[in-house]
């Protein structure tokens, strides 16, 4: 069920433009702060832009986050987990203590600082975003493939003669998917929820541009007035985590079936 | 007669619908007797076993007909049909069972003698202090020697033969009227087959028990009285041994025969 | 006579520690002080418990480990001369447990490709992939499987078809010499004969030399024309397979006959 929601969130950020009626950069002064209407389905905020249209367009922002965020991460993470759990030694030595200093510093405080330093954009939410939560997703799949690297058939690829190379990606890896897409798909989640809090707090996606986070930031102004300004963006990240978080862990059932 | 099996159809869930595994299993089990089931991996041996011990996990599969009978003291009682509570006096103490894999059978983080003495409580009313002795008296009867510093060890510290031996302890402390024995020596070198199966026989002999002896090799059934040959999850042939190995009915007897030549020097 | 391969005097052991937390160690002597040779052509087996050393000599000779002292002679040179590629192409590993010995998320074709190509890649030849082709069918047919595996995974197989798919796949690489490390353990009896069958009709075809590695001494003698008997990492007795069963010289050999359980039909 979580597939059928999060493919039509995927749908909305992609059809975006079609589906709405209104511009969200569009500033209609005289229509401001509007409670929801059959004109303005959610409302209006305080520029008088149609809240509906803002969530919508935001649904692409926050997908586009998460993913690519993930991404970068998991991409991080299975080149530094592989190289570490299959060569071990010195290589697994200096990469698990570089993991563990990294899961020292408290992650918000670093995306804070790092933001702070560089320009609050979209891109650089992801890279930083991406970068900040490599580490255990490293410590994951190290952990996978010193359990595989000792099965026969691995054995017999080094005794067939096949490359390292091929041993590790052909062999290796493959084996280790599914402990990587429940924590990707969760880690999705999680990367939605942080651009949110990062741009609500004004150091992510930075307004005209609509973003969960930021209509959210208008909101708690006017949360007396125009409750709707809080309560739609709301929902959208309430429900779109909730459902990569289900989808996490039903592919974790079938992954890991565990009577 | 000790235990019957009657028209016995248990079936597995798979895929939301139930696929029979074992079909119409007729068997009949005496007192002091022994019987061995032949056939290969998957003709159902082990899901017999499990039935009569009630062991099928209800999300597992289901048992879709028939009816197993134990006697014991003039009373009959349909296995299948009592409630947990007296299966579990009767598992273990009246029906108990060996398993293939001696390593996976016992508890990595207890020692031999814990072990043992779980069993031995959970049955009986004897107090602590005297069961130790009870426990030495039973790793003696299972013909391992050094007894006490079996009792204190764990058993990845033990060989294979070793941890077979005290999970037949375990099987027989109570004293038993029916020992099922799945595959006792296959997980184990050739080389102690013969001790472990003449073990048994030993304890056959001292306890009068009734063994049920599961196999897939039909050379290791020379001992027994009945055979009962699977395949595919029916019964396709039974008698007595001497019997069959002279003149066996059905084909897959005969390939079963073949396969098992090659002992005869 | 021609040897393929040499032993001279190789010892092998390992340091294991008591327990996760003591830092002493314990060396453990795998292999002491071996000594053999096989002839092309030839079937030899080695036969010992679990434990013996048996499969640290199969390692040895793999390349997969070096020995401490002695050396390890492949056709008049020495085995740490050979570069991994190189030593693929002479030897191949048929395993014990066919559950675990293939990748279960790559098609049987996938997996046996793999190894054609390396080896053409190893020749630094490059075929067509019609040609591949071709040799792929070529090794399916000869373990007596069609060309429907090819895109099959493992997990659609049955124990017996998985172990012909592996010795497939030590075969796709034209080796000279098979290392077979007790082939047929973890296979129902009737299927082992078929197994065996299948290794004698190999050697014909591909001209192969096998080290045969068991527990079982009757099996191996069924296949093997000489058999080295091991026992805590020495070889105790060496002869040619019908010597040994009649008459054996070691009381270890003596116990190995002696724990076959005798048929009185």
């Amino acid at each position: 069920m979580s597939l059928i929601f999060i493919s039509l969130l995927i749908l909305i950020a992609v059809f975006a433009p079609l589906i709405v009626k209104y511009d969200p950069l569009e500033q209609n002064l005289t229509d401001r702060l509007l409670p929801p209407s059959k004109k303005y389905i959610f409302g209006t905020d305080d520029l008088g832009r149609d809240v509906f249209s803002r969530v919508v367009y935001g649904t692409k922002i926050s997908l586009s986050v998460g993913i690519i965020a993930v991404g970068i991460s998991t991409v991080i993470g299975i080149m530094l987990g592989l190289a570490a759990g299959f060569f071990g030694k010195t290589i697994d030595t200096v990469i698990m203590r570089f993991v563990d200093i990294c899961l020292c510093f408290p992650t918000f405080f670093l995306l804070l600082m790092v933001i702070a330093f560089l320009e609050p954009n979209i891109y650089n939410v992801m890279i930083v975003i991406g970068i900040t939560s490599w580490p255990s997703i490293t410590r994951l799949i190290r952990g996978e493939v010193l359990s595989i690297r000792e099965r026969d058939f691995i054995l017999a690829a080094k005794i067939n003669g096949i490359s390292t190379l091929r041993i590790l990606f052909v062999h290796i890896l493959p084996n280790t998917i599914g402990p990587i897409l429940v924590n990707a798909t969760l880690g999705i989640g999680g990367a939605i929820l942080t651009e949110s809090a990062l741009s609500f707090l004004g150091l992510g996606v930075q307004p005209p541009i609509p973003s969960w986070g930021n209509i959210l930031t208008i909101g708690k102004d006017y949360i007396h007035l125009a409750w709707w300004l809080s309560l739609f963006p709301g929902l959208a990240i309430f429900f779109t985590v909730l459902f990569f978080n289900l989808l996490g862990e039903g592919l974790r059932d079938i992954f890991d079936p565990k009577y | 007669m000790i235990l019957q099996v009657k028209n016995l159809t248990v079936g597995y869930y798979r895929n939301k619908q139930i696929i029979p595994a074992i079909k119409n299993i007729n068997l009949n089990l005496n007192f002091s007797e022994i019987i061995s089931i032949v056939g290969e991996s998957g003709s159902g041996k082990t899901t017999l076993a499990y039935s009569i011990m009630n062991l099928i996990m209800p999300y597992e599969g289901k048992i879709l007909q028939g009816e197993i009978f134990f006697y014991k003291d003039n009373k009959q009682i349909n296995l299948l049909s009592i409630d947990n509570q007296n299966m579990r006096k009767i598992r273990g103490k009246n029906i108990s069972i060996v398993f293939q894999d001696p390593f996976s059978s016992l508890n990595p983080i207890l020692t031999v003698g814990e072990q043992i003495t779980e069993t031995v409580i959970a049955h009986n009313n004897i107090p602590k202090n005297t069961v130790k002795e009870y426990v030495f008296e039973i790793l003696s009867k299972v013909q391992i020697k050094d007894v006490e510093r079996i009792y204190n060890s764990y058993p990845h510290q033990l060989s294979g033969g070793q941890r077979q031996r005290v999970c037949i302890a375990i099987a027989i402390i109570n004293k038993p009227d029916i020992l099922i024995a799945d595959e006792p020596t296959t997980a184990l070198d050739t080389t102690i087959q013969k001790e472990i199966l003449n073990l048994l026989w030993d304890l056959q002999n001292s306890f009068n028990m009734s063994i049920i002896l599961i196999t897939h090799n039909l050379y290791l059934t020379l001992n027994t009285h009945k055979i009962y040959v699977m395949y595919n999850g029916e019964i396709i042939e039974s008698g007595y041994i001497k019997d069959i190995l002279k003149n066996p009915q059905k084909e897959y007897t005969l390939k079963l025969l073949n396969s098992a030549k090659r002992w005869i020097i | 006579m021609d040897y393929i391969i040499e032993f001279k005097d190789v010892s092998k052991s390992f340091k294991i520690n008591r327990n996760i937390l003591s830092k002493k160690s314990v060396e453990i002597n795998a292999v002491n002080n071996v000594s053999f040779v096989l002839a092309r052509g030839e079937i030899l087996g080695l036969v010992g418990e679990s434990g013996s050393g048996k499969t640290t000599i199969a390692k040895l000779l793999q390349g997969l480990y070096m020995p401490e002292s002695g050396e390890i002679i492949l056709e008049n040179k020495k085995i740490k001369e050979y570069s991994r590629k190189e030593l693929a192409l002479k030897i191949q590993m048929i395993f014990q447990d066919p559950y675990t010995s293939l990748n279960p998320k790559l098609t049987v074709g996938t997996i046996l490709k793999e190894c054609i190509k390396v080896r053409f890649s190893i020749l630094k030849q490059k075929p067509s992939d019609n040609f591949i082709y071709e040799q792929l069918k070529e090794i399916l047919y000869s373990v007596g499987l069609n060309s429907d595996a090819i895109n099959s995974y493992p997990h659609q197989f049955s124990g017996g078809q998985k172990q012909r798919i592996a010795i497939a796949r030590a075969l796709a690489l034209k080796p000279e010499i098979i290392i077979a490390d007790e082939p047929v353990s973890h296979l129902d009896i009737t299927l082992q004969s078929q197994i065996i069958d299948l290794f004698l009709n190999l050697k014909k075809k591909y001209n192969l030399s096998y080290l045969f590695i068991s527990h079982d001494l009757m099996l191996v003698a069924s296949i093997s024309d000489r058999i080295l008997v091991i026992n805590q990492g020495k070889i105790i007795e060496e002869n040619e397979s019908k010597l040994i069963l009649k008459f054996p010289q070691q009381e270890y050999t003596k116990k190995l006959i002696n724990s076959i359980p005798k048929w009185n039909i």
